[in-house]
């Protein structure tokens, strides 16, 4: 990726340096590229900060959580340290996955078993259809929401309002996000590139006054606005964490308690479900729970964890009438038996977007769909187009791997955004024009006399452009703002780089000294 | 109906067919039963079951909670109970479950001033607005009775050392709603009823899913007060769930227990 010049000119530079060449911004067809949204986020000072700062901590936190394993695995409270967890994540959704109808017939049944309904929905348009009618045969006028990234690819909540039905969002983070019409831009912490100024003016224009800018008094005000909406609410949506396929039970996990006021209040209950939820067993459940929470935000296990089997019970005074449990292909489907299967191993937890170099310059609007960060960057164009959505793996990346260190559910990530480049090689859609380049370097450097001459030159050509005004060069400019950029095909590449002094000697020559030095001393 | 059925046959089969199954002229594709023949769900678990003795337990289980910014105590008498959850219900509205554990301490009438209370050798004071939770209450006042509470009470199923976190069941006495929408929550939890780790009270849930005693409707595992980090990841207390978390651990005179299977 593209790292930002460092210096005080970084944050008020000035976005005419970074305005992309419009055969650039042209080449993913009419809508916007991955390169202009991200230089549209490296531009945003506030929103690099937030972002940086949350990550940070998330990643933190998350290395922490666990390290702690290793020592709970020798009290045998846990079945292993991560290594060992993740390696039993990853058989666990290999079955599943690998037998998925076979569990979604036993998971269907189930729900069906203790009172539920199940749905079965191949894209937007049926969950659409399914919740308004559900809701129109209720007479649902308001609908109150927990986290779902299920609803999010679907845009539940516009098909909603076409029908009259408002929706609000519960989740703090998710209910900013909703009050300023934005996407939320990540997975777990939807809001984290608002400030709080920009909080308070958001919660402040909803209730009609002016409020302060301190944290306990925001998220008072959305306690109170949100409970009376929890209240009167006729409907409650929430997604799934998992579904465990044995007893039909939808698991919802929140720090907020959201999730449980959304399924317990309202009478009715619709749970979004991707296909890919399902673990066979409660003991299967268990294991998830403990590398959810770790990975996501460092905590032993989520403030709430809720398991829903069926709707309220004979003579429960509350919970829901109906529980209707949709589950949701949306293009999963077509990702079975290819190499991209292990995608569907996904559990959301936002690890790898909290250790990837690029997101943390980025955040996650840059991606330009639900899914951000390198999860991403291989299941949008997966879900949403390969044509529309091939920049991302070819350009959020820079291949460092991080992402599938850190993965709870062993996916290969940094294999799977290798194998999008391929195809997309294949299918002659990379314009990078790196192509001839590599294969040249490819066939010169495996001769170690080109190799050494080529050394040789690059150094004297560093030293050349150093002196000179070219970007990245000693004398040019400390703004890289007005014409400097040469139009060259390296412009790109060098105005987000610095150009280092070459070192004095070579690798060789060093080499060739110490092989002398050793000698003399004998 | 018949449409989603159609829906559903459609996505299994097309499920079926890109993971390589031939299609059954059955319809539809069948799991081998048991289920688990497939599948051998106690590998997701440690080999052994953690063993704790009940001191370790009980102290775990407390500072994983205090950690966390929840209350925890240990009571060694219905008075200690009665006592502390006075103190801490004071000054506002209590509702609370119907069930045995809570109904044998009688602290509806101790809240209330009611005669159990002079029992319990409780100065007498203004009794508090004390409601039970039941089916009697109807949904919509069940609903605004909680909401208007300050004090939830409940007991809980069971307790997890590892985490701090407390187990709350659903039943026909024991809503949902009265753990959630008030400010303020107590658990009353007996200590034989702790659990190491959440693997082991996985370990137990699944027995009993698969011996016959259904899980309820909802199971909750609450682990400390509800909290937020969504606005610029400052931590915050209490969001939509309760502010403040008090989970009373029950000595076995108190619960009446020491025969827990």
């Amino acid at each position: 990726m593209t790292t930002p010049k460092r210096g005080p000119q970084t944050a008020t530079a000035p976005r005419t340096a970074a305005t992309p060449r419009p055969e650039a911004a042209s080449k993913a067809g009419s809508r916007a590229s991955f390169r202009r949204r991200a230089l549209a986020a490296l531009g945003d000072a506030q929103l690099r900060r937030a972002v940086r700062i949350s990550v940070d901590e998330a990643g933190a936190a998350r290395n922490q959580a666990v390290a702690q394993l290793v020592a709970l695995a020798r009290e045998g409270l846990v079945r292993g340290d991560f290594a060992a967890m993740r390696h039993r994540a990853r058989d666990i959704k290999a079955e599943t996955i690998g037998h998925l109808d076979l569990y979604l017939a036993q998971a269907a049944g189930a729900i069906r078993q203790r009172g539920g309904t199940v749905h079965f929905a191949a894209g937007a348009a049926e969950v659409g259809a399914i919740v308004r009618d559900i809701a129109l045969t209720r007479g649902v006028t308001l609908a109150v929401k927990g986290k779902s990234m299920a609803t999010e690819e679907v845009g539940l909540n516009a098909a909603l309002e076409s029908a009259g039905v408002q929706v609000v969002e519960t989740d703090l983070g998710e209910y900013i996000i909703q009050l300023a019409g934005e996407k939320p831009s990540h997975i777990v912490a939807p809001a984290i590139h608002k400030s709080r100024e920009e909080i308070a003016n958001l919660l402040g224009r909803a209730t009609g006054r002016s409020l302060p800018t301190d944290t306990p008094t925001l998220a008072g005000v959305a306690r109170r606005v949100l409970r009376e909406k929890f209240l009167q609410a006729g409907m409650g949506i929430s997604g799934a964490n998992f579904v465990v396929a044995e007893t039909g039970t939808v698991c919802l996990v929140t720090n907020e308690g959201n999730g449980r006021l959304t399924t317990s209040a309202p009478s009715v209950h619709v749970a979004v479900v991707g296909i890919e939820k399902l673990v066979p067993s409660l003991e299967d459940l268990a294991l998830f729970l403990s590398l959810l929470a770790r990975s996501s935000t460092g905590q032993k296990i989520s403030v709430y964890t809720h398991l829903i089997t069926g709707p309220r019970g004979p003579g429960e005074a509350d919970g829901p009438d109906e529980l209707h449990v949709i589950f949701l292909d949306g293009g999963r489907s077509s990702i079975l038996g290819t190499e991209f299967q292990d995608v569907l191993h996904c559990i959301r937890c936002g690890a790898c977007l909290d250790q990837c170099p690029v997101y943390r310059q980025l955040g996650g609007h840059a991606y330009g769909g639900v899914y951000s960060g390198p999860i991403g960057a291989v299941l949008t164009p997966l879900l949403g187009g390969f044509a529309e959505n091939a920049d991302l793996p070819a350009e959020a990346c820079s291949l460092c791997g991080a992402c599938g260190e850190v993965c709870p559910s062993a996916i290969p990530l940094p294999d799977l955004i290798l194998a999008h480049r391929r195809r997309m090689v294949r299918e002659g859609r990379d314009h990078s024009g790196l192509g001839l380049p590599l294969r040249l370097a490819a066939a010169a450097w495996t001769r170690p006399w080109v190799y050494r001459a080529s050394a040789r030159l690059g150094r004297a050509v560093l030293r050349i452009a150093r002196g000179t005004g070219f970007p990245g060069g000693a004398a040019a400019p400390a703004t890289p703002a007005g014409p400097v950029s040469p139009a060259g095909p390296l412009a790109a590449w060098l105005n987000g780089r610095d150009l280092p002094p070459p070192a004095s000697k070579t690798f060789h020559e060093l080499w060739r000294e110490r092989q002398q030095q050793g000698r003399d001393g004998q | 109906m018949t449409d989603s059925r159609v829906a559903e046959a459609d996505l299994l089969r097309a499920v079926g067919r890109r993971l390589g199954r031939r299609d059954d002229p059955e319809g539809r594709p069948a799991l081998p039963a048991p289920a688990t023949a497939l599948w051998n769900p106690s590998s997701s678990l440690p080999d052994k079951p953690a063993v704790m003795d009940r001191e370790t337990l009980t102290q775990r289980f407390l500072a994983e909670l205090s950690r966390l910014g929840g209350h925890g105590v240990r009571a060694g008498s219905p008075g200690e109970v009665v006592d502390y959850v006075r103190t801490v219900a004071a000054g506002g509205a209590v509702v609370m479950w119907d069930d045995p554990l809570l109904a044998r301490l009688g602290l509806a009438s101790a809240l209330a001033g009611g005669p159990a209370a002079a029992l319990a050798g409780a100065p007498t004071e203004p009794g508090l607005e004390v409601t039970v939770w039941g089916p009697a209450l109807g949904r919509a006042a069940a609903k605004s009775i909680a909401a208007g509470s300050r004090t939830g009470i409940t007991s809980a199923a069971w307790g997890v050392a590892e985490t701090g976190t407390i187990v709350l069941p659903t039943g026909v006495g024991q809503g949902r709603l009265v753990s959630l929408l008030p400010p303020v929550h107590i658990a009353l939890l007996p200590e034989e009823h702790l659990l190491p780790s959440v693997a082991e009270l996985f370990r137990v849930l699944a027995r009993e899913a698969r011996t016959g005693s259904a899980l309820p409707s909802s199971l909750s595992l609450a682990t400390g007060p509800s909290r937020s980090a969504d606005i610029e990841n400052d931590l915050t207390i209490g969001v939509h769930g309760p502010v403040e978390v008090h989970v009373v651990l029950l000595s076995d005179t108190v619960s009446g227990g020491g025969g827990l299977a």
